[in-house]
């Protein structure tokens, strides 16, 4: 570990998580995101309303270095959109992303570049988000020259990252189909640290992983986060999980947060409908504590006809006619935990 | 005579399905996958059997053999598996053909691809009907009413749509509609729930449990969901590297497994584990090849508590309760030694 | 079920072209088809040094010899040397075959790749120029090219590329579309990678194998349609040997002669195999995923 690359940082060192000031790392303030969905002729001949579909909607957030934030929600609800966004992929309708109290996509190409190299994003399927053509060794390097550093001995480096995630040095010269989905996902996470990034967003980062493999890339997870000082915003359907691996979370619905809180106060008692009924709909691996209906009935309404009122109202088991018409204003609760209803359950 | 034995032997009356000694190969290049070893599952009357293993147990395999629906690379070596008095594994293709969709129907994974894009749900609806010779309009209804069996509103006006005109949960309700419009005895559901959020999963799971009731047939439920098994089965089989390890009903299986390999599972699980924790348990090493497949124990390589005897010495089923059984030497009489 | 194949597989650049080459002769069909190929690039290039007779000396008396020692493949209606001919009707396979189809290939690679990832009104307009080619008769194409032009070998050429172009832009475009939303260009763009490295290192050599098999099975019936042309007077003017006119020739006088018609369609059959097998051959090298263990 002695010989170290010059531009990078030694990761060795890196700062432990305590340390670090009291500043958000990320700050995400009133982002909105919209896909056009129809052009202007098409929308006025079916008379649509909007030519746009909010797929994230006003969402601010923060997230302290050091620590884990887990985004969650069902699909559509827009959580990887916002993943996707925040490192620049989607672009941005309106709000803004701060990294280091500074916008990354302000001072041009530069800032970007030092941007991509501090957020480094894994994608959900294993095995689809390696470039099928290219082996292990190039995979894992290929952040290096994307950002034109000059490493001595990219070889080397790959070793060293490579070790990092625990795989061993014949890896190198394998090819993605050649992985199992828990080497391929090391592989994954090689290359998200081998610039030394700051924050690591991780899209469903034990999708279709099976259960014996998700507890093996989650360590590794962790203990990287640990030593290298890594943040985490993590984006995921799977509850299970998130009640281990995550500090704080957020659950969307329909492009919103609709709550947002510590992991724990939020699993001992939601406060938004919604939230508490997510956290009910996970299966119980127990038998003998079979629940006797479905916790959440009906469907999400669709993104291009969104509900008056609070977007929840069409499924919420304790609606009221106020809900119907008036969006919630976001609203912080004890604890400083965050939550949009207008009748919250804690 | 062997094949009057067979028949003797094969499902009593109580069951549906008896697969028997089931092994099942595929030809590759580097030799014959051992898929299915020996894999012998009853599926009673009326009852949900889940089936529960990891990528690589062989449990799709279980049920695309049941079907008839292998590969062309698959031989079928031996076993047998009885069915209303036939081995399906004898029948010809006419034959099965006559079955599938009538007496055993099956629902797939992903709604989207089981479910043909440019013919509307009513129409494949009829299609399914073919047989039967009813009018057009008995069938429509028919269809209308096994839609709002699923819990479909406006039954009657959907039969027009086209399925991507709804959502993923609504297709996956109606793909298992059309898999019950037969009222077949047995309904092999392959992950049904895999694709679809945890409220839909909830909700299909459900559904699946009203239905039981409903149309008195059965149901192998595929999955390597354990929430999903344990909201609905009443019976378990554990698969590990195409072997049937473990095997009873629901309660002992959750409660008091037997098999190492299936207590190492279920600690595995998050959902099972209480209090938060940073470091999740996992499974050490892989699942051996199923070309050489080894000699001893599946499970050995892996085993916390594998003992000299299980790296050499085939374990055989176990019998610990009438209904509960394992793969284990730790459970013979001599404790392994 | 992971099987090890560390040994068995290195990255193609360790071992460079010996690699390469182990890797064809490893594979029959490969190899057989490299034969061909060759066969036809060397009997094109050496055409002169080879060729027993003049392929253009006209000798009546001579006419409608069958194959003999002397010569090899007949002669045709006016007595010249069919072996000959063919011998030199391969520098017209090379230059109009396989160059045309490189140049269109090139030309359509690019096209296609800034179809399918550059701006979405340069993608409608680029398409609407292919399908307008694509919809107009090959035939009635070659005639209106060759009236303003008239006829000669570049103007086959030019009606060629024109041709086969759009196949390939088509194709490339579809790929790279399909390509540029995986989830390992979003990954790579996370990164923060150029758009011309994006192409270049994970677009390009996904598109570059199906349609290298697609253009090295185009030639043999680029060398079809170049018949095709010749015959209605559009191609390459009469003296010259090229394959069609032999076949041409020889499907007139088939009765009195039926080896002139062999004799065209053999080294046509050569190269449509010779060009056949190496294009899957190829494929399986450019994909690692079907790169065999040697």
């Amino acid at each position: 570990m002695a010989d170290l690359a010059a531009p990078r940082p030694s990761i060795e060192t890196g700062a432990p998580a305590i340390s670090r000031p009291a500043q958000p790392l990320l700050e995400v303030e009133h982002l909105n995101v919209r896909y056009q969905m129809a052009g202007r002729i098409k929308a006025a001949l079916l008379g649509l309303k909007s030519r746009f579909i909010d797929a994230v909607l006003d969402v601010s957030f923060a997230v302290r270095a050091g620590t884990t934030l887990a985004l969650v929600g069902e699909s559509g609800s827009g959580k990887s959109t916002l993943g996707r966004a925040i490192v620049g992929l989607v672009p941005i309708a309106g709000g803004g992303v701060r990294f280091e109290g500074m916008d990354p996509f302000e001072h041009g190409p530069g800032g970007k570049r030092d941007y991509h190299r501090n957020v480094a994003m894994m994608f959900q399927d294993p095995v689809s988000s390696l470039s099928p053509r290219r082996t292990v060794q190039s995979l894992v390097a290929e952040p290096y020259v994307v950002h034109g550093l000059k490493v001595r001995d990219l070889e080397a480096e790959a070793r060293r990252l490579l070790a990092l995630v625990g795989l061993p040095e014949e890896f190198l010269g394998r090819y993605p189909h050649q992985l199992s989905g828990g080497q391929a996902r090391r592989v994954g996470v090689a290359r998200a640290i081998a610039l030394s990034p700051k924050l690591i967003i991780a899209d469903e980062p034990t999708a279709g992983l099976d259960v014996s493999v998700q507890g093996e890339v989650l360590n590794l997870m962790n203990e990287l986060q640990q030593r290298l000082g890594l943040t985490y915003l993590i984006i995921t359907h799977n509850l299970a999980l998130v009640r281990h691996i995550s500090d704080e979370i957020a659950i969307m619905y329909m492009g919103r947060f609709v709550e947002q809180g510590l992991t724990e106060e939020i699993f001992a008692r939601a406060a938004h409908p919604y939230a508490a009924g997510l956290i009910r709909s996970q299966p119980i691996p127990d038998p003998s504590r079979r629940r006797t209906e479905a916790p959440l009935v009906g469907e999400v309404p669709s993104l291009a006809r969104r509900p008056a009122g609070c977007e929840f109202h069409t499924r919420c088991q304790h609606v009221q006619i106020r809900c119907r018409s008036e969006v919630p204003a976001e609203q912080t609760l004890a604890g400083g935990r965050r939550v949009r209803c207008h009748f919250p359950l804690a | 005579m062997a094949v009057t034995a067979a028949v003797t032997r094969r499902e009593p009356a109580s069951h549906v399905l008896a697969i028997r000694d089931l092994n099942v190969a595929f030809r590759t290049d580097a030799g014959p996958v051992r898929v299915l070893r020996d894999v012998s599952v009853d599926i009673p009357r009326g009852a949900i059997v889940g089936i529960v293993g990891e990528s690589g147990s062989g449990k799709s395999t279980l049920a695309l053999t049941i079907l008839g629906l292998l590969p062309g690379n698959a031989i079928v070596s031996s076993g047998s598996i009885g069915f209303g008095g036939h081995d399906l594994l004898g029948l010809s293709l006419a034959e099965l053909q006559a079955l599938r969709g009538t007496r055993i129907s099956m629902v797939f994974q992903d709604p989207m691809t089981s479910l043909n894009p440019v013919r509307s749900v009513g129409a494949q609806m009829l299609d399914i009907q073919y047989r039967a010779e009813q009018s057009n309009a008995r069938k429509r209804a028919i269809a209308a009413n096994a839609l709002k069996m699923v819990g479909m509103p406006d039954a009657e006006r959907q039969l027009a749509r086209y399925p991507h005109e709804f959502s993923g949960g609504m297709r996956q309700r109606i793909a298992i509609a059309m898999s019950l419009l037969q009222k077949p005895e047995l309904l092999i559901a392959d992950e049904p729930t895999t694709a679809l959020d945890v409220t839909m999963e909830a909700q299909i799971l459900h559904l699946l449990r009203e239905l039981r009731t409903e149309i008195n047939g059965s149901i192998l439920f595929i999955s390597h969901n354990l929430g999903a098994v344990a909201e609905l089965c009443d019976s378990v089989v554990v698969l590990y590297a195409g072997e049937v390890i473990e095997q009873g009903p629901v309660g002992d299986i959750f409660a008091r497994p037997l098999h190492p390999y299936t207590k190492a599972l279920l600690e595995c699980d998050p959902a099972r584990i209480a209090v938060a924790t940073r470091s999740l348990p996992t499974i050490k090493g892989d699942v051996p090849s199923l070309i050489d497949v080894p000699g001893g124990c599946i499970f050995a390589s892996r085993c916390p508590v594998a003992l000299p005897r299980c790296g050499s010495e085939h374990p055989e089923s176990i019998q610990r309760s009438p209904s509960h059984s394992a793969r284990c030497h730790l459970l013979s009489p001599s404790g392994g030694r | 079920m992971s099987v090890p194949l560390s040994d068995a597989v290195k990255p193609i650049a360790a071992g460079g072209l010996a690699l390469l080459w182990r890797r064809i002769a490893g594979d029959p069909l490969g190899l057989l088809g490299l034969t061909l190929v060759l066969l036809v690039v060397l009997c094109g290039i050496f055409a002169p040094y080879i060729v027993p007779f003049d392929p253009f000396k006209i000798s009546v008396p001579a006419k409608f010899q069958p194959p003999s020692l002397e010569h090899w493949m007949g002669t045709d209606n006016l007595g010249r040397d069919i072996f000959s001919r063919v011998i030199a009707g391969s520098r017209i396979v090379l230059s109009v075959g396989i160059s045309t189809i490189a140049m269109a290939l090139v030309i359509g690679l690019f096209l296609g790749l800034v179809a399918g990832y550059g701006p979405r009104w340069l993608d409608n307009l680029l398409m609407l120029v292919f399908d307008s080619i694509y919809s107009f008769p090959t035939v009635i194409l070659g005639l209106t090219v060759a009236t303003l032009l008239g006829a000669s070998v570049a103007t086959l050429m030019l009606v060629v590329v024109v041709v086969q172009t759009p196949a390939y832009a088509r194709l490339t475009r579809t790929a790279t579309l399909s390509i540029k939303t995986s989830e390992y260009v979003m990954a790579i763009r996370a990164l923060g990678a150029s758009p011309l490295r994006i192409i270049a290192v994970h677009i390009l050599p996904n598109v570059i194998g199906p349609l290298l098999i697609i253009a090295s099975m185009d030639i043999p019936s680029v060398v079809a349609l170049e018949a095709g042309l010749t015959f209605l007077g559009l191609g390459i003017p009469p003296p010259a040997p090229s394959w069609g006119r032999i076949l041409q020739e020889g499907y007139s006088t088939i009765r009195e002669a039926p080896w002139i018609v062999v004799a065209g369609g053999i080294p046509l059959i050569i190269t449509t195999l010779g060009f056949t097998f190496l294009g899957e051959s190829l494929r399986d090298l450019l994909d690692p995923r079907l790169r065999r263990v040697v």
